[in-house]
């Protein structure tokens, strides 16, 4: 097979010290998936946006059909046959479908734009890869799944032949995943070669011809994927054997500790993201949701956090009407929020992990007296914390920055668990890290719920909410689509189809069954 | 065996390590530059150039009126550059540190020529009315931003305008001097007088003030509550609103202190160094206390160091004048060229990243080596 891709001893250096690509060399040929596997950390996405041209090496070359290239922009990859599916999709909501896919290289008819000739240029691509997609919709009103294709169709138009796909699979559904493998197989078939990064195994296994292994920085192997089994990548991965397991008692509720009645809220586009949801958190379980992003679930718990405003329902903490109260209040009254992104409200990265730590707990008479800040209590919880929680940092006033997402993560979750809440908010507990500070996480929610708190959980890793939650919630369209109050007996595939919205219970079905308890 | 220790000692250079001394050599760097500049100016422009320069570097410090002279130039600009710390670190880029200086000096001339109490109480009266009154036109443009979204930059550079004419309209109609020649305003009588510290000087009791002032400063910002909710919100808005703090408290809140701080400042100037009200034009302060703020990286800790600089730069350029007929504006341009280093981002950074580079090497083969060894 013909090599199209060569990486040579690129090491890539972060302003902030991180080598996050060591002496990597790597070469993909024509016509292959090849899957790129490493824990979160390991260095994936540096070594792709230097692909793409996002990120320069430090050191190192790259040749692409066996001429050596400088990939100084993303412009420059694109000219290199180089595409990029990114995870968070680069699309305008407003704009047609068509439109987004001719950005940037606008057919015109004289001045001005000539959207018939986008349409036609978007349909036959569309027609030639077998991605049929409605070219004249609006970006806003097209799936997670068909956005994601219109961003490959995006990057065909501009003639990769390179196709790299960060994660593509974590936003998506069993059933839209199934389409896509299809999708990129028939690209495969075209002579297309596509870099795969995922750190699901078994569609690793199932999709790809090949896989690299990176671990730390550096690039271990590449293997024919029938060579190798799904252990044996985890256990390069991770560098020793991984028991994932965690081990769980059955729940043991006891009083409600969150009730939301009929909630309701918009954002700020004046779109409805909740309508009318009503359910109970009790005292010692864990309430799971799950959902395609952006039906609901996030804004459920910004709402009950106090960030999002409730437009009509009421929430109740303990019999305590807290609907539309101040985040400061609401924390006061014992509840405590993890948040989906970590480094837009969960951290200042500048700031210390002391300082850090002390974040929304500045008026609590542990850490302040009338006037000063009782600065030797909160450097010395700082070290209790840091010791408990096992984060990796040089001091406690180390920059929050400058570690891993692993550890950032942990500095939060300590931060939070620490407030002695009656309520935790949980948004994506583990997105973004590694298997040892996800395991220590969800091992730490368990035993929190054992010891009583009730514990209201998010996350798009449909295993991790299937393995955590002892009751599970579906959101579609903003509203409750299903409840199931054992989850050891459901499967991903049966999820999804309620998560598209093609299976749906009856409102006296999930009510009946909310109650029953 | 003393390389073992020079390994060891090397392995504790950390990265931060690196940044904080990276950023003292491009302070120093950004200086030095600065005051090469002026030297090289100087040799080409000046008539007797080793004069000059002998005044500019050591003027300030050959006796003991010019050492006064500097203290005085000292006061105000350290109080300014306080305000200012406390707004930059709330990421305010308020600047009406400038028409606050001048108001709160128009509002101490109004309260001391319109009201009559002892020697001392009078002095105090005027600064805090001035502190008050500059304090809350300071709400103007934080409110502008919180409610409006209206850059608060461009909001306190046009309130600057406003206040000085405002400011010149009061004095000219109200406390004008008519037996004087130019617009300045009536004597300020004795009582509202700030006294002097230091015999035969100018150098007034305002200067204890303003070292109080830093001290507050620096604990307020490091050791309060608020002031962690200011560097909260300065360092991450949407972080600090997660973490329950009330962001338009905290945006007011900063500029309403930043806005007093510069309205005291200007109104213990007057009283201090001044017989009369006699100011024409916005005096520069404000924006000297901006050159500190930045100079400081925002922390009220380095602003007396960060003034001492400034103010001796000053006084030197004065005194070349004085005594060589040396023009003194090429001063604001040193200043400006030391600014602009300080702010650009890309200054040194490829050297920075070079020695990262080496370091974050250094480290990998370390940990390599310590692996083998364990
Ligand atoms: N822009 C950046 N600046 C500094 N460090 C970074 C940056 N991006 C990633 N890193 C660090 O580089 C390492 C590798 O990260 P990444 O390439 O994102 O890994 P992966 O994609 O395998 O999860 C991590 O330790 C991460 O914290």
């Amino acid at each position: 097979m013909d090599e199209i891709l060569k990486v040579e001893h690129v090491v890539k250096i972060y302003g902030n010290g991180v080598m996050a690509n060591k002496d990597i060399n790597f070469t993909a040929n024509k016509g292959e998936i090849h899957a790129i596997c490493g824990e979160n950390g390991a260095g994936k996405s540096t070594l792709m946006k230097m692909l793409y041209g996002i990120e320069q090496p430090s050191e190192g070359s790259i040749y692409v059909k066996g001429r050596k290239v400088e990939l100084t922009s993303s412009a420059k990859a694109i000219e290199n046959s180089i595409g990029m599916v990114h995870q968070h999709f680069m699309l305008v909501p407003s704009l047609t479908v068509a439109e987004n896919v001719v950005l940037g290289v606008e057919p015109k008819k004289g001045i001005k734009f000539d959207k018939k000739e986008a349409i036609r240029m978007t349909d036959e691509i569309a027609e030639k890869y077998n991605l049929p997609v409605p070219a004249n919709e609006k970006v806003e009103d097209i799936s997670v799944g068909m956005k994601q294709r219109v961003e490959i169709i995006k990057a065909l138009l501009k003639g990769a032949e390179i196709l790299i796909l960060d994660e593509p699979t974590t936003v998506l559904t069993p059933q839209e995943t199934e389409e896509l493998f299809t999708e990129l197989r028939h690209l495969r078939d075209e002579g297309h070669t596509i870099l795969f990064i995922s750190h699901k195994l078994y569609e690793v296994k199932k999709l790809c011809d090949k896989v690299s292994i990176m671990r730390n920085g550096k690039m271990l192997v590449t293997m024919d994927i029938s060579e190798v089994s799904e252990a044996d990548i985890s256990r390069l991965m991770v560098g020793r054997d991984v028991v994932e397991e965690i081990t769980k008692e059955k729940a043991n509720p006891k009083g409600v500790v969150l009730e939301a009645k009929n909630i309701s809220c918009m954002n700020y586009l004046g779109r409805k993201m909740l309508d009318q949801v009503s359910f109970k958190v009790r005292s010692g379980e864990i309430l799971g949701m799950a959902g395609v992003e952006g039906n609901g679930q996030h804004e459920i718990l910004e709402a009950i956090a106090g960030m999002q405003t409730v437009t009509s329902g009421t929430i109740q903490l303990e019999q305590k009407d807290i609907t539309n109260q101040s985040i400061k209040n609401i924390r006061s009254y014992g509840v405590s929020h993890i948040p989906e992104d970590r480094m837009i409200n969960g951290s200042a990265k500048n700031l210390s992990i002391m300082n850090n730590l002390l974040a929304g707990r500045q008026n609590s008479a542990t850490f302040t007296n009338k006037i000063l800040l009782k600065t030797g209590k909160i450097r010395e919880t700082a070290q209790e914390l840091i010791k408990e929680y096992k984060v990796k940092c040089s001091s406690e006033n180390q920059e929050i920055g400058m570690l891993s997402g692993g550890n950032i993560q942990k500095v939060v979750v300590a931060r939070e668990f620490d407030a002695n809440p009656k309520l935790i908010l949980v948004d994506q507990p583990s997105r973004g890290i590694d298997i040892g500070a996800a395991t220590f996480i969800r091992e730490r929610l368990i035993q929190l719920r054992d010891e009583g708190k009730a514990i209201l959980l998010n996350s798009a890793d449909l295993n991790e909410v299937l393995e955590l939650s002892d009751s599970l919630m579906v959101f579609y369209g903003g509203q409750i689509v299903a409840y199931f109050e054992d989850t050891s007996v459901l499967t991903e595939e049966e999820l999804g189809l309620y998560m598209l919205g093609l299976k749906k219970q009856s409102m006296e079905e999930i009510e009946e069954r909310m109650n029953e308890r | 065996m003393s390389d073992k220790i020079k390994e060891r000692s090397k392995a504790l250079y950390t990265q931060e390590k690196l940044n904080r001394k990276f950023s003292l050599l491009r302070t120093s760097l950004a200086i030095a530059i600065g005051v090469l500049l002026s030297i090289i100016i100087i040799l080409v422009v000046s008539d007797d150039p080793a004069a000059s320069i002998k005044f500019l570097v050591i003027g300030p410090i050959l006796n003991y009126n010019n050492f006064c002279g500097l203290l005085t130039m000292w006061i105000p600009i350290v109080i300014t550059g306080l305000a200012v710390c406390i707004m930059f670190s709330a990421n305010q880029f308020n600047l009406f540190g400038e028409g606050a200086f001048f108001f709160g000096g128009v509002v101490a001339t109004m309260v001391a020529l319109s009201t009559n109490m002892i020697t001392g109480i009078h002095a105090v009266i005027c600064i805090i009315a001035a502190a008050i009154v500059c304090g809350l036109i300071g709400v103007i443009p934080a409110v502008m931003k919180y409610k409006l979204g209206a850059s608060e930059m461009v909001g306190s550079m046009l309130l600057n305008y406003a206040c000085m004419n405002l400011g010149l309209f009061i004095i000219s109609y109200f406390f004008r001097d008519p037996s004087a020649g130019t617009v300045v305003s009536e004597k300020i009588p004795k009582t509202a007088k700030i006294p002097t510290l230091l015999p035969h000087s100018d150098v007034h009791m305002g200067i204890i003030v303003a070292v109080v002032l830093v001290i507050l400063a620096y604990i307020f910002m490091y050791h309060t509550r608020w002031g962690y909710e200011i560097r909260l919100v300065g360092q991450n808005e949407k972080f600090a609103k997660y973490a329950g703090v009330n962001i338009g408290f905290v945006l007011i809140g900063s500029q309403i202190i930043g806005g007093a701080l510069s309205g005291a400042a200007g109104a213990m100037e007057v009283l201090g160094s001044y017989s009369r009200f006699s100011w024409t034009t916005l005096t520069g302060h404000g924006w000297d206390g901006v050159t500190l703020g930045i100079l400081a990286n925002r922390n009220p800790k380095y602003i007396p160091l960060a003034a001492l600089f400034l103010a001796y730069l000053r006084k030197g350029a004065d005194l070349m004048s004085m005594k060589t007929g040396m023009q003194t504006d090429f001063i604001s341009v040193i200043q400006a060229v030391i600014l602009v280093f300080l702010l650009a981002e890309q200054f040194l950074s490829k050297y920075k990243q070079k020695k990262t580079d080496e370091l974050s090497k250094y480290l990998e083969i370390a940990e390599k080596g310590g692996a083998t060894i364990g």
